[in-house]
């Protein structure tokens, strides 16, 4: 397994020079890059205000060049994307045919409508488009603008969308990324940014990307480029080690945008036991919310809690209503879910021995296809984020009390079942830490116009700048106010 | 080698694979490896046989896999129990001290019968630990845990006793050139530990067991850093605490007020700690340039070797003491030339040993740098990915996989998280003329290779907390 190369692609120009190898996911691909070290100087914007060229574009004419990349990005004829496809069915947690399922709808994240709504939804268009004012209660008035900034994109490779959404969202703030590619996906990016390239090398929005491999941590490229004369903002998706190496760097003038890992679960009421046909459909829309991604994302169930109630009788349905969820969760489309490409180990053992050891669960399935554990006791297995590959943890409860209490603030979404619940304990899943509730079976669509684990990322790559306007007819100047108060 | 014809005899025709254990080893290693396969073939039968109906997960797992005898050695690869299973209870179970449901599921894993068995007095791990030695033949060996969660093995007293622990012998006596036959006046041998006196961890158990069967009552000085009881509960306890703080849920752990006290205790203890290494030192100068029997892991030694070194102490132990030093350095980095400073506060270097705390087998590297497991054990690879069992042929790498023919109240079969290269090739034999396969010194925990470079995902961080619980984890070697 060799051959892969990364560009190092630095504001609509290919960079040449010496290569490093690195290695792939498992061990299983390896890659070249030029060294990114010996580009440093050229890798960050070397002042803001070479920013100001994207204020020759309107927001529609972003639109309008987004849209054109989309076009470009249909896997079947863009090539740099069917060699992001090949290294990362070596690098990714995700089966080819889901994978490729990604690959192909890549360009949706380029929609022209849904941008518009994810960003007037978010930052509101005349914010970015200019100064909006308003009258200030004690007098004068102030208008404020939504500028771009100078960012790193540390982005997450355990799916492509991440890398396409984060050249979205730096292009509709008309800001600077340099995006650091995961080696878990170390071309989505770069084949996006060259397909901007080809398409058009001069356009502000091209020269305002740079895409760059290097090991998560280095110390020599990582203390150069974090520094508040080279960018204003690090946007780091990942976990505490990406986490903890960054924050090394962290001082005024850099804002650290975290959108750390997360987990999700289920709260599924009563109501979805009164009769097997009514448990069946609650299974196939749990099995969406489990299996679509096959689990690779933060935004996948997990543990999956169910008023059922503790008692023989509760147990028995939930036992009827595991194996109903296996069978769902197997009936997914092979383009949104299927076997997991490899076994994860220590979650496989745990899984194996809670079949012949104790009797506190039960467990339906396991394996590469993925299955069920179904708590005889009121609580989560003790390994619960390890769950992944299509594995889910049914819990039994007497009350709703149970889940709501164990959600933190390392709960993303929550799917809920039926409605009725989620609007009765939307707020106090909120006061606990929860930070996206959705109908059952919707979890993993994405809905851009939004919050992301409870803020709103778009709102925080800006910089928010303020012109104020007193007139000293209107409004008393300091200096000329009495020292009565 | 000069293979011992008499054993050879023996072992195809009176000798049980148990017994092996007290043959010498140049004895035990002489034997042709077509005997040896053939005693591991008959001492498993015996074992499947006898326990799968008198243990029920074995039972469960046994009949899962639609196994219901063994007519080879590689029959009993997919039963080989998942390293996790001794600690496979829900946490909860200590989180409530519910020392029932704790012992009906410790029953699932043993031979003897528990159902009978009331636990409702206990109020701690510690109170259940020593209620179990009291009342029944179980002597549990916990582990330090990770998150509070200890595994929980039934080794019972039988297993410790006088012939099993003969495997001690094999650990620390050379064999052939290696010229270390020195077990001979072992029940003389004062125990140094730079850890804790009693306790049921493995290293505690150990010393609680060479006191009983080897010095039997004689008065042997055993001399340990901390005097006292290394208790499972404050280890549990402080692996929750940690993991709670990491996690921001403190607020929501379940906390005895029996418990509560306990932490209290432990933290007194970890500020005693300056005071006790100097009694500890003061006790242990004054066996200079003796033979002892040195019980420890690594890290607890080099700590102690600096602490010596302040006091001028230097190459304090005879030559011929018998030093078994556990775990590398597990769960910590130690010091660049932590070797040169221990050794030479020893007094003579220590080459690195291979074993677990489930397995009673153990090994230090031969001279020719490989790990040799006694015979009683018998050894499989197993294929990371498919699971499936690897051919005793040539030379093979993969998920460590071991039985141990010795106990007869737990099943002996575990598959370790560990990946490693062994040689069963006969005509590959090691330089150092021991017979039979041989594991190679590249031993790799799987949980370091996975995760181990820069993934990032959104998805989770199982390891998120691990870095916390290290500080107690040390503590309790």
């Amino acid at each position: 397994m060799a051959g892969y190369r990364v560009p190092l692609i630095i504001r609509g120009k290919i960079m040449e020079g010496p290569e490093v190898t690195f290695g792939g996911r498992g061990g299983s691909a390896e890659f070249t890059t030029p060294d990114v070290k010996l580009h440093l100087g050229k890798l960050a914007l070397a002042t803001p205000s070479a920013l100001a060229d994207l204020y020759g574009q309107s927001f529609e004419q972003i639109l309008d060049f987004l849209a054109a990349l989309g076009e470009k990005l249909s896997f079947k004829r863009n090539t740099y994307l069917q060699e992001a496809f090949e290294l990362s069915r070596h690098t990714s947690g995700l089966g080819d045919e889901i994978l490729r399922h990604h690959y192909e709808t890549l360009h949706t994240f380029f929609d022209r409508t849904m941008l518009r709504e994810m960003v007037d939804r978010t930052l509101g268009i005349p914010y970015l488009e200019g100064w909006v004012g308003s009258r200030l209660a004690g007098g004068g008035s102030a208008a404020i603008r939504a500028f771009g900034a100078r960012a790193v994109h540390i982005v997450a490779g355990n799916v492509p969308g991440v890398s396409a959404i984060s050249i979205a969202r730096n292009a509709v703030t008309r800001s600077d990324a340099i995006v650091k590619s995961p080696s878990n996906d170390p071309l989505t990016a770069a084949a996006i940014a060259r397909t901007m390239v080809d398409m058009a090398p001069d356009h502000p929005t091209t020269r305002h990307l740079a895409v760059a491999y290097w090991k998560g941590g280095d110390q020599e490229v990582e203390s150069t480029l974090y520094q508040p004369r080279n960018i204003e903002k690090i946007i780091a998706w990942g976990g505490l080690a990406s986490i903890t190496h960054i924050a090394k760097y962290i001082q005024p003038g850099i804002d650290l945008i975290t959108l750390d890992p997360k987990l999700s679960s289920t709260i599924i009421g009563r109501e979805a036991f009164s009769s097997d046909v009514v448990m069946r459909e609650v299974a196939e829309r749990l099995a969406n919310d489990v299996g679509v991604f096959n689990q690779e994302a933060c935004v996948n169930a997990r543990v999956v809690y169910i008023e059922t109630g503790t008692h023989a009788q509760g147990l028995a349905k939930a036992n009827r209503f595991g194996a109903m969820l296996y069978e769902a969760i197997q009936s997914l489309p092979s383009h949104t879910s299927g076997p997991a490409k490899s076994l994860h180990r220590e979650l496989a053992d745990e899984v194996e021995t809670l079949k012949f050891a104790g009797d506190s669960h039960q467990v339906v399935g396991g394996g590469v296809k993925g299955g069920v554990i179904i708590s005889q006791i009121e609580e989560p297995v003790d390994f619960s984020r390890l769950l992944a590959n299509r594995f889910a943890n049914i819990v039994p409860v007497d009350s709703l009390e149970t889940p709501i209490r164990a959600v933190n603030a390392y709960t993303q979404t929550i799917g809920i079942y039926p409605e009725s619940l989620k609007v009765e304990v939307r707020d106090r899943l909120a006061f606990h830490g929860a930070q996206r509730i959705v109908s059952l079976g919707f979890a993993a669509r994405p809905v851009l116009a939004g919050p992301q684990d409870a803020i709103e990322p778009l709102r925080r790559m800006c910089r928010w700048i303020m012109d104020e306007t007193c007139d000293p007819a209107d409004v008393l100047m300091p200096s000329r106010t009495t020292a009565e108060s | 080698m000069n293979a011992n014809v008499s054993v050879q005899k023996a072992a195809t025709g009176t000798l049980d694979a148990a017994r092996l254990v007290g043959l010498t080893p140049n004895e035990l290693w002489s034997i042709p490896s077509a005997d040896i396969e053939e005693l591991q073939l008959a001492g498993l039968k015996e074992r499947f046989d006898r326990l799968v109906m008198r243990i029920p997960a074995l039972g469960r797992l046994a009949s899962e896999q639609k196994i219901e005898r063994i007519s080879r050695l590689d029959d009993a690869a997919p039963l080989l129990f998942r390293h996790n299973v001794y600690k496979s209870y829900p946490l909860s179970f200590l989180e409530k001290s519910d020392f029932t449901r704790l012992t009906r599921w410790l029953d699932g894993l043993t031979a003897f019968d528990l159902s009978q068995l009331d636990v409702s007095k206990c109020e701690s791990i510690d109170d259940w630990i020593q209620f179990l030695d009291t009342n029944t033949e179980i002597r549990v060996i916990h582990s330090s845990g990770t998150s509070g969660k200890l595994s929980f093995l039934p080794r019972s007293e039988g297993e410790f006793a006088q012939l099993h622990l003969k495997w001690q012998h094999h650990f620390f006596e050379g064999f052939g050139e290696e010229g270390e036959h020195v077990v001979e006046g072992i029940e003389r041998l004062p125990i140094i530990t730079p850890s804790y006196r009693f306790g049921a961890l493995g290293q505690q158990r150990m010393i609680e067991h060479i006191a009983k069967y080897w010095h039997r009552g004689q008065a042997v000085p055993i001399i340990a850093l901390h005097p006292t009881r290394m208790s499972a509960d404050a280890l549990s306890l402080g692996g929750r605490l940690l993991a709670a703080e990491a996690k921001g849920e403190l607020g929501q752990l379940q906390l005895s007020p029996k418990l509560l006290a306990r932490r209290d205790e432990f933290l007194k203890e970890s500020k005693d700690l300056q005071a006790r290494m100097q009694n500890f030192l003061d006790a242990i100068a004054k066996l200079e340039g003796e033979r002892v029997i040195l019980l420890g892991l690594a890290g607890q030694y080099y700590d102690f070797a600096v602490a010596g070194n302040k006091r001028g102490m230097n190459h304090m132990f005879a030559a011929d003491s018998l030093i078994s030093m556990g775990g590398g350095n597990k769960n910590r980095a130690l010091a660049e030339g932590w070797e040169k400073t221990l050794f030479d506060f020893l007094g003579r270097p220590v080459r690195d040993a291979y074993g677990m705390s489930e397995i009673m087998a153990g090994t230090r590297k031969c001279l020719h740098g490989n790990y040799h497991i006694q015979p009683w054990v018998i050894l499989y690879l197993v294929d990371h990915s498919s699971g499936q069992v690897l051919p005793r042929t040539g030379t093979q790498t993969g998920r460590l996989g071991v039985f141990d023919l010795l106990p007869s109240t737990y099943w002996g079969g575990f598959l370790t998280g560990d990946e490693i290269t062994i040689t069963f090739d006969e005509a590959a034999r090691c330089r150092c003329g021991r017979i039979g396969p041989y594991l190679h010194s590249n031993l790799r925990r799987y949980s370091e290779q996975e995760g181990g470079d820069d993934k990032i995902t959104c998805a989770g961080a199982p390891q998120a907390h691990d870095n916390a619980v290290q500080y107690l984890i040390d503590l309790a070697g």
